[in-house]
């Protein structure tokens, strides 16, 4: 189940192919704009998906064959971060909670098994088998071959197996050096880059772990990926904040 | 397929896969497969650039030369269609398509780069190829003499021997020209001709300097001057300078594989995506151009690209060109109007269905700059006269058609406003959608024209559900009071405040069109749906009260659903609200969080 996303500028009526983003695709609700007919056609927010209704409601309409989505450039929401940490990891926890219900509605069955790169966040390797009586999506990135490191880390050592233990320990590292390649790219300061690293990985466990448990909860496999940092935005979005702002500002790409 | 060009592999596919809708997947993963079995092909991303798909059908834009040469030598297989379809390319090789091809020629050692341009059995197979290309365009004296010229001896030599030998590439480059040169001259001297006059003096500048064109100075000393926009040919084909920027032009002096080079590789270390010079090195022009990912040369065809030979002469000599390779080029510019008209009209208030589950992005710049080259080609081959300056050129269409001022005020109001970021003025949202049929029915010749309005309007309401944020909420309000284009509607649903809310909104009644709802029991998903339930609008624009809204979101919501009518959802890009002291969690949700989807 890849939903894709067009990362850069793709003037489709014009005549240029430009590269496809992989990746979740939906709109987040405090940016998002509806056409009543089509609000109408689809039957409305499901009342039964209570915080990934936005969720929900992108992945049907990306499912009817009338109505199309589009990214409109310009149109540019500052949104406010919380303001507590048990209000991040509630936001992330809820992110997760209610995914299994969206996936599953989406009807969609079978084996699909994705390996993200950490470099540019593209699909790497992809297997997809049809025929899967349930919906089992795994997407697996360097933060879950970490940990799947670090566990086979802890059985050798739990086993006495000192030699593998040690191979098993330097595997995990070179993944967590890739996994932070987002932390190291940012350019912030050591101190800044641990605790930009902390909360990445508390946000990371929080929302993969709900992701889990909720795929669980409503009857199929759900591994989903960790959270991105998102690839440079295109020039036309920076080119669209400058217009909507009014005047020059190269924030958009440090975040900070 | 023995010589010829670089075209390693040739897909024709039927329109499902127009390469103007989409990078096809299906025929990627069809490469995937046949990969497999060949491993030696490069990857999809390398190759993608040597892959032509042809969209016959509904369409039908023109074979471009290269392959119409091919087709006509029995060297391309068509896998679609009858034996006998009248679009498959028959007859003698017209001058046109042997000079595209000796054209190409010239890019390969370029852009393959140093590695295997010091192989001389690279060399033996660009000169063989040529060789060939001027036996089959009927060049057959050019071609023995060539094969008599001292410095060349190695072409009859085995193949194993000479991939071990070391070649002078600076010498065999310079050769290579030559050879060219005297073909081409040949294949256009046996046709009646007729003379093409420079276009009118106008002072060549200094160029704006960038990165890539400082490292070039510094390396090379190369002359570059922008001279005043020019067409490069009679097809709409080639579009890299965009008429307000004209074209600078890098006149490489002494060793032409030397300074090639050095011009490539300055704009591939510091290219901005979307810079192009012109080069003009031994007698030719090149088209150097970097883009998002990848740094090219194009060799413009003399035959084909004459305009742009003439123009950029700095002796400012008129040109002679066959008269039939003028008519050939007009030939297959209509063809290419004719199908970039249907293609306009087909898209005209209507967005194309991508498979399972995309959003569509439109960079609205690039839009509108190929529309208004579209429009210059097309006045060019109706009137010969190359309306360069864009004020000329929209003051001569409203002349033409008056039906369309108003859609040619908004279009150049607007793209003036992307190109100097500035604000969007405040009317001509429906801009894209008259882009549209305006490019359909001019390029396709039918007057007076069928036009919306460009400032046609839709209603909007605003939907914020809020509960507990009295203080947020005052700023998102805030912010929408400062909206470019003002709500039509703004409703509140008031999901069981217990703080000031009521309040906060009631200090608003007065700035805003303001309609409170209110739902006791809390949900997210059942306040929603009020909103969708009492909204009058026919759109909804949902935003949430922790978000502070910039200027010209609604108008850009606006814009988007104006584009076309089957679009049912507007997103946007959520950006972080920077406080004056940012928490280390600040600093994870700006770099992280927001701005993913």
């Amino acid at each position: 189940m890849i939903v894709e996303l067009p990362s850069t500028t793709s003037d489709y009526r014009g005549g240029r192919v430009r590269r496809y983003r992989m990746g979740f695709f939906h709109f987040s609700n405090n940016n998002l704009a509806l056409r009543a007919a089509c609000a109408r056609d689809l039957g409305g927010y499901d009342l039964a998906a209570t915080r990934s209704e936005d969720v929900e409601l992108c992945l049907r309409l990306a499912r009817n064959p009338d109505w199309v989505a589009l990214r409109e450039h310009g149109a540019v929401v500052r949104h406010k971060a919380r303001r507590t940490f048990r209000g991040f990891v509630k936001q992330l926890w809820g992110w997760g909670t209610h995914l299994g219900y969206a996936y599953r509605k989406t009807g969609l069955k079978g084996f699909h098994l994705y390996r993200v790169r950490t470099d540019d966040h593209q699909i790497g390797f992809a297997y997809e088998a049809p025929g899967f009586p349930f919906l089992a999506c795994v997407f697996i990135t360097d933060f879950h071959l970490f940990h799947l490191w670090l566990l086979l880390l802890a059985l050798a050592a739990a086993t006495g197996l000192w030699p593998a233990a040690g191979a098993a320990a330097a595997v995990a590292t070179w993944y967590l050096w890739r996994s932070l390649a987002d932390e190291r790219r940012a350019g912030f300061r050591p101190g800044e880059t641990a605790a930009l690293a902390f909360h990445h990985w508390v946000a990371n466990v929080t929302f993969v772990t709900s992701g889990v448990l909720s795929g669980l909860r409503h009857g199929l496999i759900l591994l989903p990926a960790s959270i991105f940092r998102p690839s440079t935005p295109s020039e036309a979005a920076e080119r669209a904040l400058r217009l909507a702002r009014g005047a020059p500002r190269g924030d958009l790409e440090a975040g900070k | 397929m023995h010589g010829l060009s670089d075209v390693d592999l040739v897909i024709v596919v039927d329109e499902r896969f127009s390469r103007l809708d989409l990078e096809p997947q299906e025929v990627i993963r069809a490469y995937g497969r046949v990969r497999r079995f060949f491993p030696f092909l490069g990857k999809w991303d390398e190759k993608a650039e040597n892959l032509v798909f042809l969209s016959e059908g509904t369409l039908g834009f023109p074979l471009p030369e290269s392959l119409r040469l091919r087709a006509k030598l029995g060297r391309l297989r068509r896998l679609i269609g009858p034996e006998d379809a009248d679009w498959w390319p028959r007859g003698p090789v017209t001058a046109c398509e042997a000079s595209a091809e000796i054209a190409t020629l010239l890019r390969l050692p370029l852009t393959k780069g140093p590695v295997h341009a010091s192989n001389l059995r690279f060399w033996q197979k660009l000169f063989l190829k040529l060789l060939d290309l001027a036996e089959v365009s009927g060049c057959g004296d050019e071609a023995r003499s060539l094969r008599a010229r001292p410095g060349l001896e190695f072409l009859g030599r085995g193949e194993r021997r000479l991939f071990f030998t070391r070649s002078r590439p600076e010498e065999l480059y310079a050769l290579l020209l030559e050879s060219a040169a005297a073909i081409l001259a040949r294949l256009g001297s046996a046709l009646p001709a007729v003379t093409l006059d420079p276009p009118p003096a106008a002072a060549a500048r200094e160029p704006a300097v960038t990165p890539a064109l400082e490292r070039l100075r510094h390396g090379t000393g190369a002359s570059v001057r922008r001279h005043p926009s020019f067409l490069l040919g009679w097809t709409p084909r080639l579009n890299y300078f965009p008429a307000s920027d004209g074209v600078p032009v890098v006149t490489v002096e002494g060793c032409a594989w030397r300074g090639l080079r050095a011009v490539f590789e300055a704009l591939h270390a510091e290219g901005r995506p979307g810079e192009s010079w012109l080069a003009r090195a031994g007698g030719f022009l090149f088209v150097v151009t970097h883009q998002e990912g990848f740094t090219d040369v194009v060799t413009l065809d003399p035959l084909a690209h004459a305009p742009a030979y003439v123009a950029a002469d700095p002796a400012r000599a008129p040109r002679a060109v066959p008269a039939a390779v003028v008519k050939e080029q007009q030939a297959a510019a209509e063809g290419i109007f004719r199908a970039f008209s249907t293609l306009y009209r087909r898209n005209a208030g209507h967005v194309p269905r991508l498979p399972f589950p995309c959003v569509y992005l439109e960079d609205d710049l690039v839009v509108m700059r190929d529309a208004f080259h579209r429009m210059r080609v097309r006045l060019f081959l109706d009137e010969g006269r190359d309306y360069a300056d864009r004020d000329e050129l929209i003051g001569r269409l409203a002349a033409l058609h008056p039906e369309a001022r108003p859609f040619l005020a908004a279009l150049k109001a607007q793209t003036e406003a992307l190109e100097g970021g500035s604000g969007l003025p405040k009317d001509g949202g429906n801009v894209f959608r008259v882009l549209h049929q305006v490019l359909a029915q001019l390029l396709a010749g039918v007057s007076p024209m069928v036009l919306d309005d460009p400032h046609a309007r839709l209603g909007i309401t605003v939907g914020i559900i809020t509960r507990n944020r009295a203080s947020d909420l005052t700023e998102c309000l805030e912010s929408l009071t400062r909206q470019v284009r003002r709500p039509d509607e703004v409703l509140v649903v008031d999901n069981g405040s217990t703080d000031r809310t009521s309040a906060v909104i009631d200090g608003f009644r007065d700035r805003l069109p303001l309609t409170v709802e209110f739902l006791a029991q809390a949900g997210i998903p059942s306040a929603r749906n009020k909103v969708l339930e009492h909204a009058r609008h026919e759109v909804i624009a949902f935003t949430d009260d922790d978000c502070v809204l910039e200027p010209g979101w609604l108008q850009a919501v606006e814009r988007g659903f104006l584009r076309a009518d089957n679009i049912g959802m507007v997103g946007g890009w959520v950006c972080h609200e920077h406080t004056p002291s940012p928490s280390a969690i600040d600093t994870y949700y700006a770099t992280f969080h927001h701005n993913t989807t």
